[in-house]
């Protein structure tokens, strides 16, 4: 078999069971591999009125048919379950190596059901697999469990994934880590592993994958190699890591200002990448066989936190747990809060989107220091955040509270209407650190329509009026015209969101990271589509490559409408639509900007052909998509949907 | 070969975001058959330009042109 195992591991931690499942080569082209198989498995064996930590619940790993090659930048591995944190669809995937060990190990995904007894690991050497006790790394930060298992196995050569104390304790948005720092950071992940008493899965393999035509195979690498010695986005996140986007970000207006009351900070250099490489970078890491190395190693060495060390952070990370806070003054308190998250195993964005709306409920008086325990939620005050951090993790007192995200939290405090205006997020999961009404509308209304809620760079992807610019005629290649590579303008984004999203969904089937496809586009869809068949020995058109994405989206936009999720939840915050951008520095490109979501929003679902007022897929489209069966489950639904009784509830999670 | 006028052609080019409608119109036209349809919506606006040649739409002239200055270019070769 040529690019896939060809087979699936199953384990059931109730029972023990331990099964091997083949997979046809007709599902294999259906969905992949990756988030088309994981997606796949969750519409069809977790009903959406499941609770996510029921034990029959699954969660997913899945690698794509790339991975464990020498193609670029091919180690991601995706994470997927029912989302604890918003109730519906949720996914993530993270880089690392521990994705090519499990192919070298004989599997194109992994499946986890049920739950143990007593907290456990897994130990795959090679097809050898079994269930080992995990009660002395129980509450380890992922760092200590991992050096742990590895002296336990004595093989320090072995891949893990693991999970952090967050998601022993199931926090909503605890996350999924392999190699110690690779992070699955949304949708809560770690928290359905937690909830499962599972700790980690060990995995040593030592096969290899066939490729179908290897000399073209090794040309096309080595092709692809080449365009990235001089590619501006690779420079830029080798240089700098994904902090590079820093200073972009605030002359553009798009870095988050407390709780996104403003779009940027004077002081914003203090973070950028350019003072993180001169002050505290030690090293720079990359994943499996990737060209680009964007990953950070950082060493605080001064003041309160110095002799802190850990991988990264990411822009994703250090932006929501410093400026969305308030804080910028000391960029070491902005290292600390990543490296704290880490080792507690949470998503950063949702730890920093939960925290700065409880400092605005604050602020504005809908909350006081007798819902807080007597915190004062000051912006900018680290001692609180570092506080709460652990208080989230280990889910004490008022961080008990926030460990449900941002809209439960909110429920919880009783603050009606006023308290959810203030909780940034989409379907029950908060926005990133990016605001649309800078970063760009196209953004703005994948925000919206995102299939895992308030989605960020890993998901609705249109990099096109990111880095559009840096390509001269790539816009026009695929959409006609390079007018859609400005940010603050709506011209061609309907059309750049339906075409980003399908591109996306295949990209991360194959597991390929999107910083070699979408932030830089070295490598373009003909590329994917040359490696892909030049690896499985298949013969895929373009169309039919771009059609598995299609049939993953809508797949996925399913689940959401069995849980009565449609065209009336595609929305983002109204902050977004409603108050008009602040000036923060006087060269800031998009004071007075506002985002026109609903100018887009009707072509975007023309562009999908979702049936008109509900939003859900459309029947013609599933059937296209071979997707019959989806079309017979959401049928009764639409009625439902559009019920006044439906229409009158307000959805913040499900 | 003209497969619009000038005054469509001047609609299209003022759109604000102007793909699915175009494949439409070439759709509701005969230009291109349902299956194209599908095809070029996913495979986006090379792939169409590329399709409109091979169909003898446009000249392999107008083509470069189009892919140079866009899709305005593109919607006023198909007035001629």
């Amino acid at each position: 078999m040529n690019g896939w195992a060809g087979k699936r591991l199953r384990v059931d931690l109730t029972n023990g069971k331990i099964t091997k499942e083949p997979l046809t080569l007709e599902y294999r082209k259906k969905w992949i591999g990756g988030r088309g198989f994981n997606s796949d498995v969750i519409y069809n064996e977790v009903p959406p009125e499941m609770s996510p930590f029921d034990p029959r619940a699954r969660v997913c790993f899945g690698v794509g048919p790339l991975s464990g090659t020498a193609a670029p930048s091919t180690g991601r591995v995706t994470v997927t379950c029912k989302s604890p944190l918003t109730g519906g669809f949720g996914d993530s995937n993270m880089g690392g190596h521990w994705g090519a060990e499990v192919k070298y190990a004989g599997y194109d995904q992994i499946i986890i059901q049920g739950k143990a007894k007593k907290p456990v690991y897994i130990w795959m050497d090679d097809d050898k697999v079994e269930i080992r006790d995990a009660s002395h790394i129980w509450g380890k930060f992922p760092r200590d469990a991992d050096s742990m298992i590895k002296e336990e196995l004595k093989d320090e050569d072995i891949h893990i994934m693991l999970i952090g104390p967050a998601g022993e304790n199931m926090v909503r948005f605890a996350c999924t880590f392999n190699d110690v720092w690779r992070a699955a950071g949304r949708t809560g992940t770690g928290a359905v592993i937690g909830s499962k008493n599972l700790k980690a899965i060990a995995t040593r393999g030592s096969g290899g994958v066939k490729i179908a035509k290897p000399n073209e195979f090794m040309e096309i690498c080595d092709r692809l190699r080449q365009k990235f010695k001089n590619d501006p986005m690779k420079i830029g996140l080798y240089e700098l890591g994904s902090l590079c986007l820093i200073n972009f970000s605030n002359r553009d207006g798009w870095l988050p200002w407390k709780n996104f009351q403003g779009g940027g900070t004077p002081l914003a250099n203090n973070m950028s990448g350019e003072t993180h490489s001169k002050t505290v970078l030690k090293h720079r890491e990359g994943c499996y066989a990737c060209p680009i190395s964007c990953g950070r190693f950082t060493q605080i060495k001064e003041g309160r936190w110095a002799g802190e060390e850990f991988g990264g952070p990411e822009y994703e990370h250090a932006v929501p747990t410093g400026p969305r806070l308030g804080i910028i003054e000391d960029a070491n308190d902005i290292w600390h809060n990543a490296c704290l998250t880490n080792d507690l195993g949470m998503d950063g964005i949702e730890t920093g989107g939960v925290i700065s709306a409880a400092m605005e409920w604050y602020q504005r008086g809908l909350i006081t220091t007798k819902d807080t325990g007597g915190m004062e939620l000051e912006w900018g005050d680290e001692d609180v955040v570092d506080q709460l951090i652990q208080d989230i993790a280990y889910r004490r007192g008022f961080g008990d509270i926030l460990a449900e995200g941002a809209d439960r939290a909110s429920d919880k405090l009783g603050l009606g209407d006023k308290g959810h205006y203030y909780t940034i997020t989409t379907r029950g999961m908060t926005l990133p650190g990016d605001d649309p009404r800078g970063l760009g509308f196209g953004y703005g209304l994948s925000f919206a329509v995102g299939t895992r809620g308030g989605c960020d760079h890993l998901r609705s992807l249109c990099c096109l009026e990111l880095s559009g610019a840096l390509y001269p005629g790539l816009n026009t290649k695929i959409l006609g015209d390079e007018e859609p590579n400005k940010p603050v303008t709506t011209a061609g984004k309907p059309y750049m969101v339906y075409y980003e999203e399908n591109q996306k969904a295949v990209v991360d089937c194959l597991n390929v990271c999107c910083f070699t496809t979408h932030w830089s586009y070295a490598v373009l869809t003909k590329d994917q589509l040359d490696y892909f068949n030049a690896c499985t020995g298949l013969d895929f058109t373009e169309e039919e490559f771009l059609e598995v994405g299609e049939r993953v989206h809508n797949l996925e936009r399913a689940y959401w409408a069995r849980l009565m999720s449609g065209a009336r939840e595609d929305n983002v915050p109204e902050r977004f639509t409603k108050e008009p951008m602040p000036q923060h520095v006087d060269y800031q490109t998009n004071v007075g900007a506002t985002l026109p979501l609903h100018e887009m929003l009707p072509k975007y679902q023309k562009y999908r052909d979702y049936e008109p007022g509900t939003g859900f897929p459309g029947e013609r489209k599933l059937k296209q998509l071979g997707l019959d069966y989806v079309a017979d489950d959401i049928r009764p639904l639409r009625k439902k949907y559009m019920s006044e009784a439906e229409k009158k509830k307000k959805k913040y999670y499900y | 070969m003209a497969v619009m006028n000038k005054q469509q052609a001047k609609k299209f080019a003022e759109m604000n975001d102007f793909f699915l409608d175009l494949l439409n119109y070439l759709k509701e036209k005969g230009v291109i058959n349902k299956n194209d349809h599908s095809r070029l919506l996913l495979v986006g606006y090379e792939r169409l330009v590329e399709h409109l040649v091979k169909i003898k739409v446009i000249s392999s002239k107008e083509a470069r042109d189009a892919m140079k200055n866009g899709y305005k270019s593109l919607v006023y070769s198909l007035a001629k």
